[in-house]
């Protein structure tokens, strides 16, 4: 992984402490810049700098509009930003739904600094983050909603297969190992999986699914 | 109103005087105590005033009195009622016909016909009393209103009744009954007191009684006219019989007429009416009881009461005129004529008259009537009797039996009975001789101061006519003896003593053998001096030779008893107990070890087949079947075969081989082909309890003494018995009569209970009027019991608290000698289970509780999941302000690291320490979060969990790790603690392992068998013993093994760490896993 590119990072973070320490810690990494730091959806909108992020930050619980809806907003105005969730801890079903509005992925924030660093890079990159967790909800969504209408929008067996292990904890490594292919491969399934979640999680179906708690 | 009756309140001569007054009594009458038992208002019987008795097809005895229909089964009396209770309840007659149907003579009013629903088989409950102080029970008969009341049925079951104007046959068309007038053509009568009796004689011709004479109507419809007729207006037929040498007796008021009919083959020429005028001769009875009979065809004899009754006509004229008024004719199932008086009864055996009055304790005899086993009933104004023709007849000092205390009985060669007693009150024996009904009493004259011995039986006539007497001091001897009345106030011929070879001087018995010699034994008497033994006299030489052990006879025994069997071999019984046989000279002496029974031997009796029965006072009885056997084998009978008591005092037997044993306790009969015993008692006419002696007469009467007189006993030969009948009598179910037949139903097929209708009482009885001995029964309930009850006596049982369910109830009467009824009477019913026991029910309360139950249980549920929310909610509100004030100390304390920019090292180092502090709080709270979360509940959520720990600790160290299950994850539900705890031991073996093993590679199994969790956790790493013990998890040094150990005692399990330096560790935890309960389940399935 090349480091010599600078990774223009965002933030949204309503407590000031971990804002600010967050941005002294990316600020204070090399091949990492913080742009800007926000407390709110609502002033990430408004952006102090004219430079547009390559990840942004966003943490789930925000006063006014949350996180996980705000991702959409940040995802129609900026498609090719790279947003990670930020979450005390991953069980949180906003999670889920943050992701299937868009997001690349979740962090937890007490997360060292190296894997936090590590995480945006990998997101920068188009690499997704997949818990069990995620990976158990994803293919619930598909088995409850139904199949997409268009056939490359449906899950290949492989990616439902690649899904079910990590649903059983099984990390990229060992869901490799146990599909026979190498971990590269496995992220580009992932990366698959995410594309057809977040174009299937625009239908009807899913954001009725969704707002129904269906998936959970 | 109908003639030809005599009803309560006619005005019939005489009547009205309700008692008879005792008059002047001829000699000739008989002084005898009969087997007489009366009925009283403490028996239940309601009325004293009785008019006729009648016996029905069933065996049930009816009584017409004043006071109502009573009807007797040999228990209980059953009073009735008919119409309203305000009716005049007087009952005249009863007329049960053979095909079951009771036509009732009321005596004013309406008549009833009854017809018993013997056969029904459904009960109904009786309704509350109309008049509740009534004890009479209503009977539901028909009032007879247009039709006639039949009076009498003939042979071939055709009813017949008259009127003034003749008789009529009655037929039954469509239900009712139709009278056919039958023409007597019969002068008018001037008077209009007419009577009818009607009766059937033995060439089957009806013949009725009438006030203008007698009418015999021949079976082809022509009448014949006798000149019998009443004495005047006050005088009425009352009853007509036959006896069995074809003679017609006529009853009325004043007396009797016998007629004796000619034949029906002599009667051929008569036209269709014919009067014959017969020779009324005036009868007489003589003194030996033998009436004047008539002799031809032509002629009839009456008598008056007085004749009959032996009552001086010039004395009872002085006397308050009292006239003894003659009444019904009974001809008895032995062909004997009874006829009931106001003085008692007259039976006509054939040849003789005989009379039972008053004096022997009859009472005015108005209805009669004969019972199954031959006893006669009587029923007049002074209640209700009854006289067991089969009974014993009694004789005591009212008969001039001066001394009742009975010691022996013998007859003289004329067959004359003889009585002998000790005289004590007189001070010497006396012997009274039965005459006439009476006694004669001889006082033989013996010196002052002669006792005799209990047990002795004192006198003995022998076969020579000398009269031998036994006393303590002497013996005596009265020689040419022809009448008994010889010895009364003579002195004895002779006296013998010791002096003239006899074993001692207190003679105790005396016995006469087949050759004529007499057998002394002595006793010890009053006299120190005198000897036990046995002597014999021999007639031959008139010699006495005292036995002694020379000839074997044992020493200081007295013999008590005699027999000679038929070899000839005299057997002794002795006083002190045990046997002597004497034969060929020799003695032989039998004890109670080689089984003679115990005690005095008080009797000895050959029977007719040769067997030696034994008397003993403490044995019962004993039976020596082959006396001539070398050992006597005794069979014994003592209470446990029946009968009344183990001390035996004497045996006799009768014509027919049954054994008569005389015990303390009246009379038992043994009939040695059955085993059956029959017992005799006071109630059967015995003159009293303890009986002494008993003897047969050469008639084949059979006599007992007692201490209270001397009985008579006729035996007669036993009847087949038969099954005796047995009928439900009374049903009661909580407390509620129902309707059972008034007779009795045979089957009743009950209603169904409600289960608290679960107790039942119910009455059963034979018909038992004239049987000998009480009945037994045996019942059971199917549907509760396995046999049939043991026999009792008791004529009620009750079942209380019974359960649900479908019973039948079986009753059967056994007789005296087991046989049983032939169809048990049963009653079936059904008790419904409870309201709440019945399927309906039970349905809906199910559903009822089940409903309930889920809603309290969903309410439960719904609380304990808002219980658990809450906590969850509390916990991610902790854990979200906590987790994210940890996660803001993590981010600052590496924000100062990096300004602090590794200047001051040993700061650096704890701000690190500060980070991952703040960050393993964060992990743990997660785990809390994690483990109480109830969607995880399963091995399944700790396996996820434990994979992506594992793949966090070691894919970084870069080891090599998997995990094997053999178990169905999603089924094993885990307690939130239960996840946690092995969660955490997971994670710290992992943890340890990432720090410390220096492995490459690690393998985690899970296996569930049964209700055990195993897991394994290997490396192949340095061995545990090789890490620093300070070196534990989370920095707790040392306390990661003791806090898994921990942890493993907390899930109920066991934790072993096997390790070896250099091969590597393995960590094994077992721990129990809770059964799946449905509660769990469920709760599991609703909370998600």
């Amino acid at each position: 992984m090349s480091e010599t590119t600078q990774i223009l990072t965002a933030l949204v973070e309503d407590d000031r402490a971990t804002r600010e320490g967050l941005s002294l810690l990316i600020d204070g990494t090399p091949g990492y810049r913080c742009i800007g730091s926000y407390r709110s959806v609502e002033e990430a909108l408004r952006p102090k700098s004219s430079e547009q992020p390559d990840v942004l930050l966003l943490d789930i619980h925000l006063p006014g509009m949350l996180g996980s809806e705000g991702v959409r907003v940040f995802k129609e105005k900026y498609p090719g930003l790279q947003i990670l969730m930020l979450t005390i801890y991953a069980e949180q079903d906003l999670v889920f739904e943050s992701i299937c509005n868009g997001a690349c992925g979740y962090l937890l924030k007490k997360t060292p600094p190296a894997k936090l660093l590590e995480a945006i890079r990998e997101a920068f990159e188009g690499g997704a983050p997949m818990s069990p967790e995620i990976a158990r909800k994803v293919v619930a969504l598909f088995q409850k909603t139904g199949p997409p209408p268009k056939l490359d929008e449906q899950l290949t067996p492989q990616e439902v297969r690649l899904l079910k292990l990590l649903a059983e904890g099984y990390s990229y490594q060992s869901a490799g190992d146990q599909l026979n292919i190498s971990l590269n491969t496995v992220r580009n399934y992932i990366r698959s999986i995410y594309e057809k979640l977040h174009v299937h999680s625009k239908s009807e179906a899913v954001s009725k699914a969704l707002r129904s708690r269906l998936i959970s | 109103m109908r003639a030809g009756k005599w009803k309560y309140g006619d005005s019939a001569p005489g009547f009205g005087l309700l008692f008879a007054i005792i008059l002047a009594w001829s000699t000739a009458v008989l002084g005898e105590r009969l087997p007489l038992r009366s009925y009283t208002s403490a028996d239940g019987l309601s009325s004293s005033a009785i008019f006729d008795i009648t016996r029905d097809p069933r065996g049930f005895l009816w009584i017409s009195s004043r006071d109502g229909l009573i009807r007797f089964d040999g228990y209980r009396f059953v009073t009735y009622r008919f119409g309203n209770g305000d009716a005049d309840p007087t009952v005249h007659s009863l007329l049960a016909t053979r095909g079951g149907v009771y036509w009732i003579d009321l005596n004013r009013g309406t008549d009833y016909r009854f017809v018993p629903q013997i056969d029904a088989t459904t009960v109904a409950p009786v309704g509350p009393p109309t008049t509740p102080d009534d004890p009479r029970l209503p009977l539901t008969a028909e009032p007879i209103i247009d039709t006639p009341l039949p009076l009498f049925e003939d042979r071939a079951g055709n009813l017949w009744t008259s009127d003034a104007t003749g008789l009529y046959l009655l037929s039954e068309v469509d239900g009712r009954l139709v009278s056919h007038h039958i023409p007597l053509n019969l002068p008018e009568n001037p008077e209009k007191a007419i009577s009818f009796v009607n009766f059937y004689d033995g060439e089957d011709s009806l013949w009725a009684g009438t006030n203008w004479g007698v009418v015999r109507r021949l079976h082809d419809g022509r009448i014949v006219h006798y000149n019998i007729r009443p004495a005047g207006k006050d005088d009425l037929v009352i009853s007509l019989a036959e006896d069995r040498d074809g003679r017609v007796w006529i009853s009325r008021f004043d007396g009797l007429f016998v007629m004796k009919p000619e034949p029906l083959s002599s009667l051929g020429g008569l036209g269709d009416f014919t009067t014959r005028k017969l020779i009324i001769k005036a009868g007489h009875v003589g003194d030996d009881g033998r009436p004047q009979l008539p002799e031809k065809a032509d002629e009839a004899v009456a008598f008056t009461s007085e004749d009959l009754l032996h009552i001086d006509s010039k004395a009872a004229q002085e006397k308050p005129p009292a006239k003894p008024m003659i009444y019904k004719l009974l001809r008895a199932s032995d062909g004997r004529i009874w006829i009931s008086t106001s003085r008692g009864l007259i039976v006509f055996d054939g040849q003789q008259l005989r009379r039972y009055t008053t004096q022997q304790g009859l009472n005015h005899a108005n209805g009669i009537a004969e019972d199954n086993e031959g006893n006669i009933w009587i029923g007049g104004n002074g209640g209700l009797m009854r006289l067991n023709t089969k009974g014993l007849i009694t004789f005591d000092s009212a008969d001039g039996l001066i001394d009742p205390a009975v010691r022996n009985i013998f007859e003289d060669r004329n067959g004359e009975l003889h009585i002998v007693g000790n005289g004590i009150a007189l001070g010497h024996p006396i012997i009274s001789r039965l005459a006439n009904g009476g006694f004669v009493t001889s006082h033989p004259v013996l010196p002052e101061g002669t006792t005799t011995t209990w047990l002795s039986n004192i006198a003995l006539l022998d076969s020579h006519n000398e009269l031998w007497m036994a006393t303590q001091q002497k013996l005596y001897r009265y020689s040419g003896v022809n009448r008994i009345e010889d010895v009364s106030g003579k002195r004895p011929t002779t006296s013998y003593s010791r002096r003239d070879g006899l074993s001692g001087d207190a003679i105790y018995r005396i016995f006469e053998d087949s050759r004529g010699d007499l057998w002394i034994s002595t006793r010890r008497g009053s006299e120190t001096d005198t000897q036990r033994g046995l002597t014999r006299w021999e007639r031959a030489t008139a010699r006495f030779h005292a036995f002694s052990e020379v000839e074997g006879f044992p020493p200081e025994v007295s013999p008590s008893a005699f027999a000679e069997d038929r070899s000839g071999a005299l057997w002794l019984g002795l006083s002190d107990g045990g046997l002597v046989r004497y034969r060929d000279g020799r003695f032989t002496r039998f004890s109670e070890q080689e089984g003679v029974p115990a005690g005095t031997v008080t009797d000895l009796h050959l029977d007719r087949s040769g067997r030696l029965w034994l008397a003993s006072s403490r044995g019962g009885l004993g039976r020596l079947d082959d006396p001539s056997a070398p050992l006597p084998s005794f069979k014994s009978f003592t209470i446990a075969d029946g009968l009344a008591s183990n001390n035996i005092r004497c045996i006799t037997e009768d014509l027919f081989g049954n054994i008569y044993a005389g015990t303390v306790r009246g009379v038992n009969r043994l009939s040695p082909d059955t085993g059956r015993v029959r017992y005799y008692g006071i109630a059967d006419g015995l003159a009293g309890d303890f009986v002494t002696v008993a003897y047969r007469d050469r008639q084949g009467a059979l006599w007992f003494g007692t201490y209270n007189g001397v009985s008579k006993l006729v035996p007669e030969p036993d009847q087949p018995s038969t099954e005796p009948p047995i009928l439900i009598g009374g049903l009661r179910i909580a407390g509620v009569d129902y309707a059972v037949s008034p007779l009795g139903q045979s089957e009743i097929v009950g209603p169904e209970l409600s289960a608290n209708q679960n107790d039942l009482e119910i009455d059963y009885s034979s018909i038992s009027v004239g049987a000998a001995a009480a009945l037994h029964y045996q019942y059971k309930l199917e549907g509760a019991d396995q046999d049939w009850s043991a026999p009792t006596t008791q004529r009620s049982i009750s079942y209380a608290s019974l359960s649900p369910g479908a019973y039948r109830f079986l009753v059967r009467a056994v007789g005296v000698d087991g046989t049983t009824s032939a169809k048990p009477a049963t009653i079936s019913f059904r008790i419904l289970r409870p309201m709440w026991q019945r399927w309906w029910f039970v349905t809906i309360a199910a559903l009822f509780v089940f409903g309930a139950a889920s809603l309290l249980y969903k309410y439960r549920v719904n609380h304990l999941l808002e219980v658990e929310r809450v906590r969850t909610r509390i916990a991610t509100d902790l854990h979200d302000d906590i987790g994210a004030s940890l996660s803001r100390m993590a981010i600052l304390s590496e924000v100062v690291k990096l300004q602090n920019d590794g200047q001051n090292e040993r700061s650096s180092r704890m701000l690190t320490d500060i980070s991952d502090s703040a960050r393993s709080l964060v992990d743990s709270m997660s785990d809390i979060v994690w483990s109480i979360d109830p969607r995880r509940d399963d091995l399944q959520s700790v396996v996820r969990r434990v994979r992506q720990f594992a793949a966090d600790v070691l894919e970084s160290q870069g080891i090599k790790w998997d995990l094997l299950i053999a178990a169905d994850l999603a089924q094993v539900k885990l307690q939130p603690e239960e996840r946690r705890h092995l969660f955490l031991i997971f994670k710290e073996a992992l943890t340890n392992i990432a720090r410390h093993a220096s492995c490459t590679g690690v393998l985690v199994q899970l296996t569930v068998a049964g209700h055990q969790l195993r897991a394994e956790i290997s490396d192949d790493g340095k061995g545990f013993l090789a890490i620093p013990r300070s070196a534990g998890a989370n920095g707790r040094g040392g306390h990661g093994v003791e806090n898994m150990r921990a942890r493993a005692a907390q899930l109920g399990g066991r934790l072993e760490i096997d390790s070896t330096a250099g091969v590597g560790t393995r960590l094994t935890l077992t721990m129990p896993l809770a059964e799946q309960h449905g509660m769990n389940m469920l709760f599991s399935r609703l909370r998600k």
